[in-house]
């Protein structure tokens, strides 16, 4: 019976790890990167909210009021108890640090710029619509106007490379998100930011604007196309043509 | 000798009066936000557009965040500390009850031109998201007078938290009765003080960022505007620091309310004051250093800085918890009473606000989840599944002493199931549908990626929590004129209000007892326990 | 009186201390001014309240073994009901009408501030 239990718990322990718990994979380096603290963050919130849930639930059961009990009963009338608040207070304290750090390391790795890019995108936003400039192949890529259902301008990716992108926007606030990337980043009208993709998986995904720019912004969509490197090559010499 | 009738509700300056006067004209807001939710829901229950126009949808998210947090949350907060505040301290009045009504109108009127921002603009209402970010709130992009009355709406309600914000601080600091120290104040006291000085710290930025909105808006200037040189960047930083401290003004005070309700109930004293008063203000000082939390999106700010900083202040925050439970340990629990049956949904509500905050304080994890629906989500765990459950418990646990009558407990436990099964069934699938990259401000969805059975769920359990909603306002309405007497200690209270009439007199107390502890009432009852 | 003489020191500090930080970190003007001018103005009442001599006071609030009667002095009169409050804040929303949809509208917003000041004086004058 114990033994069951034990091998319950464990079955119940890795696939818990393995589950991503409805993050996306990540379909970049980054993006995988980031999922990866997700799934620490998402333990440890797990075991928080489970222990202060069952110390909620026990509280409320084992010390409720019964029925046919006097009305004016007092609980006993104890105020503190400085070690259980120091303890308190420590053991927050100790989950914090670690998950910062945790944090920490992740952004650093996760907005790290490749000394040596693959490629370059100059992304520019505008209200309502993306356009991509590959600067070195000489390609630039414009939405058509947004309206419903339109897939909007495609992005193509080498897989397995970095490439950065250098996001600009030319009118108000935008923001490029590529949910299946697990990253966004704010196009910020006179401002430049740069950071680096490395794509992990073939296939198309959604991108999105996610800052709210206005009318049109629920249809202001995007595609990410990652291809092999030699596709990516044909391609751009094609698209440059 | 205050007159009656309607002139005596315009012209009074009463303590008592006033927080009435603004806990109804907040829950009316509530309401009118609720049905904007509503319209929102409506249009989000399945794919493709049915409701409103898209223009239309964008104002409605608009002004529905604007009224929920500058209209509802907040003047019910400054509205219960109007009331409560005296009463607990042993004070007549407020310090300054003329200025007090005129915080009230400030208020009131500030509400209304945010309102007309609106509905009375015909199309050129405000659309640019409660947070107004330049360019898009400037006049290139939103020229029509809208977000012109918009400012003006935000600014008056500004000024009314700064009026109230000195007017509470004053009265605490030199009003208290005999023997009430600081050490002994009651928690809800504690926490209006401290909401008070969040106002009066983080509020002045802000009427300056509209203020200079208002100039590149209407005088041509361009402080926000990078085609005239101007930084979007700087806006943001100086709405933040009113944004985020202002999250911490709407809950503070419910965070009190709940901590009056819980040891009531429990029949116990709060477990470890003196460590829940020092967590209220570390809240307080942390929450005034963690405003880019907003902008980590940006590429433009101290990420780490700034994310440190919100990671500590989960630390006081998961001490009320300990807090709480401590209180509950040993206590003699009567948690079918409806104030507790709402602080409890607080409790389970506010945790998973407070986990999935954790979260969002993760700079990598944010690149992922701001601006979707799981942002949204996690905000309305604390908004809503904390301070308006708060809300709740307050009205279910003051209105016998405002009113001189009880409302039903039987549907006081209704009211709080539905609307604990209705919020969940809300707000629960939208962490799912932020999950799988749904962002926020958007009318319509793609159909067939996973967004579809969320989003209806999420609308059916607006449509439980509306029924909720509905049934207590039924409920209040009848009690407030058939509902049996409430005498002046209902509920076995701890604090100084309970220990005079319900409704209080003019100027509140005739005697006072000896105030020994910050639970004087108690004492009272119960001499043979005071040490 | 003491005791919040005490918070407010210590959210000086800390307004003192983070915007420092900050500036260190990011030489970022504007979160450091507005850190530091947290630290400001807690600062400027403590300032003004020590220098008034108000935390010399003793007040019987502060005494822990005070009873009731000590509260017997007058804390001065508290008007239950006044008119101008209305009336100043109708002016002052009609000014910003004003701003709104027409300069035509100031007028009445001046004379009806200026109606309630006069009011206000007089009445709390008795």
């Amino acid at each position: 019976m114990r033994r069951a239990a034990v091998v319950v718990a464990l079955a119940l322990v890795t696939s818990a790890c393995s589950s991503t718990f409805g993050f996306p994979e990540g379909g970049t380096q980054q993006g995988r990167d980031i999922r990866e603290l997700w799934t620490v963050f998402v333990l440890a919130a797990i075991a928080v909210a489970g222990v202060v849930y069952a110390l909620i639930a026990w509280s409320l059961l084992r010390y409720r009021r019964r029925r046919g009990e006097d009305p004016d009963a007092l609980g006993r009338q104890f105020h503190a108890n400085v070690p259980l608040e120091v303890a308190y207070t420590a053991i927050p304290v100790a989950i914090v640090v670690a998950l910062f750090s945790a944090s920490l390391l992740t952004e650093r790795r996760v907005t790290a710029l490749d000394p040596d890019p693959a490629t370059t995108v100059e992304a520019t936003a505008f209200a309502w619509g993306w356009r991509f400039v590959y600067p070195e192949e000489q390609i630039e890529i414009v939405s058509p106007p947004s309206r419903p259902g339109e897939p909007g301008p495609e992005l193509v990716l080498p897989l397995g490379e970095p490439t950065r992108v250098v996001l600009r926007s030319q009118d108000v606030i935008h923001a490029f998100w590529v949910p299946a990337f697990n990253f966004k980043r704010d196009a910020i009208p006179g401002r430049t930011t740069s950071f680096d993709l490395t794509p992990t998986h073939l296939g198309r995904f959604r991108g999105v604007c996610a800052e709210f720019c206005g009318l049109n912004h629920a249809v202001m969509t995007f595609t990410v196309r990652v291809v092999e490197p030699e596709a990516f090559e044909a391609w751009a010499r094609e698209a440059a043509g | 000798m205050s007159a009656r009738g309607a002139v005596g509700w315009l012209t009074t300056t009463d303590h008592k009066r006033i927080g009435i006067l603004y806990c109804l004209t907040a829950f009316g807001f509530f309401l009118v936000g609720g049905a904007l939710a509503g319209l929102i829901r409506a249009e989000l229950a399945s794919p493709g557009q049915q409701v409103v126009a898209i223009g239309t949808y964008n104002e409605l998210f608009t002004i529905h965040g604007t009224v929920m947090i500058f209209l509802f949350l907040a003047p019910f907060g400054a509205g219960l500390i109007n009331y409560l505040v005296p009463l607990q301290i042993g004070a007549p009045d407020m310090a300054f009850p003329r200025l007090n009504a005129a915080s009230y109108w400030t208020y009131a009127s500030g509400g209304l031109l945010v309102l007309l921002s609106s509905f009375a603009t015909a199309g050129t209402g405000a659309a640019m998201g409660w947070y107004a970010y330049p360019p898009l709130s400037g006049p290139r992009f939103s020229p029509g007078v809208g977000v012109d009355l918009w400012i003006g709406g935000i600014a008056l309600v500004a000024i009314s938290s700064l009026l109230t914000g000195v007017n509470v601080l004053t009265t605490v600091f030199l009003m208290r009765a005999p023997g009430m120290t600081m050490w002994r104040l009651p928690v809800f006291t504690w926490n209006a003080v401290v909401t008070v000085v969040l106002g009066l710290l983080a509020f002045p930025p802000a009427v300056a960022a509209f203020a200079l909105l208002f100039l590149d808006r209407r005088l041509g200037g361009s402080a926000f505007d990078p085609a005239g040189g101007g930084d979007p960047i700087v806006y943001q930083h100086l709405f933040w620091f009113l944004g985020h401290p202002e999250v911490y003004i709407l809950i503070l005070p419910f965070f009190g309310v709940i901590t009056e309700v819980i040891p009531v109930f429990s029949r116990k004293p709060l477990f470890g004051y003196p460590g829940f008063v020092l967590a209220t203000l570390a809240i307080g000082a942390l929450s005034i250093g963690v405003w880019a939390h907003h902008m980590f999106t940006t590429g433009a700010v101290d990420n780490p800085f700034f994310s440190a900083m919100t990671f500590t202040i989960a630390v006081p925050t998961g001490v009320k918890f300990f807090n709480w439970i401590g209180t509950m340990w040993g206590g003699r629990i009567r948690w079918s009473a409806a104030p507790m049956m709402f602080a409890i949904a607080f409790l389970l509500n506010f945790l998973i606000g407070g986990v999935t905050g954790i979260m969002l304080a993760a700079p990598p994890l944010d690149y992922h989840l701001n601006d979707s629906y799981f942002l949204v989500s996690h905000f309305h765990y604390t908004m809503m599944g904390g301070g308006a459950f708060g809300v709740f418990a307050a009205i279910y646990f003051w209105f016998p002493k405002m009113t001189g009558r009880m409302l039903s407990e039987r549907v006081g436990r209704l009211v709080a199931v539905g609307m604990f099964v209705g919020f969940n069934l809300t707000f629960w699938p939208q962490f799912v549908v932020g999950l799988r990259g749904m962002p926020r401000r958007v009318p319509d969805y793609p159909p067939g990626i996973g967004f579809d059975a969320p989003n209806l769920v999420s609308t059916l359990g607006v449509v439980v929590m509306s029924l909720a909603v509905l049934l207590f306002v039924w409920d209040w309405w009848r009690s407030l004129r058939r509902g049996p007497s409430a005498s002046d200690d209902p509920w076995g209270g701890d604090s100084l209000e309970w220990t005079t009439s319900s409704p209080p007199p003019e100027h509140n107390f005739s005697t006072l007892p000896a105030i020994r502890s910050h639970r004087p009432a108690f004492d009272q009852r119960h001499p043979e326990l005071v040490r | 009186m003491r005791t919040w003489g005490r918070i407010f020191v210590a959210y000086a500090a800390f307004g003192a201390v983070a915007g420092t930080v900050y500036w260190l970190r990011t030489n970022e003007p504007a979160g450091s001014v507005l850190l530091w001018a947290m630290a400001a103005m807690p600062a400027i009442v403590v300032a003004f309240a020590a220098v008034r001599g108000a935390f010399r006071a003793r007040l019987p609030e502060d005494d822990p073994e005070a009873g009731p009667a000590a509260g017997e002095e007058e804390l001065g009169s508290f008007p239950t009901a006044s008119v101008w409050p209305l009336i100043a804040v109708v002016g002052a929303l009609v000014g910003l009408a004003a701003i709104v949809y027409g300069w035509i509208l100031l007028p009445i917003s001046v004379a009806l501030l200026g109606w309630a000041l006069v009011g206000l004086a007089r009445e709390s004058r008795g």
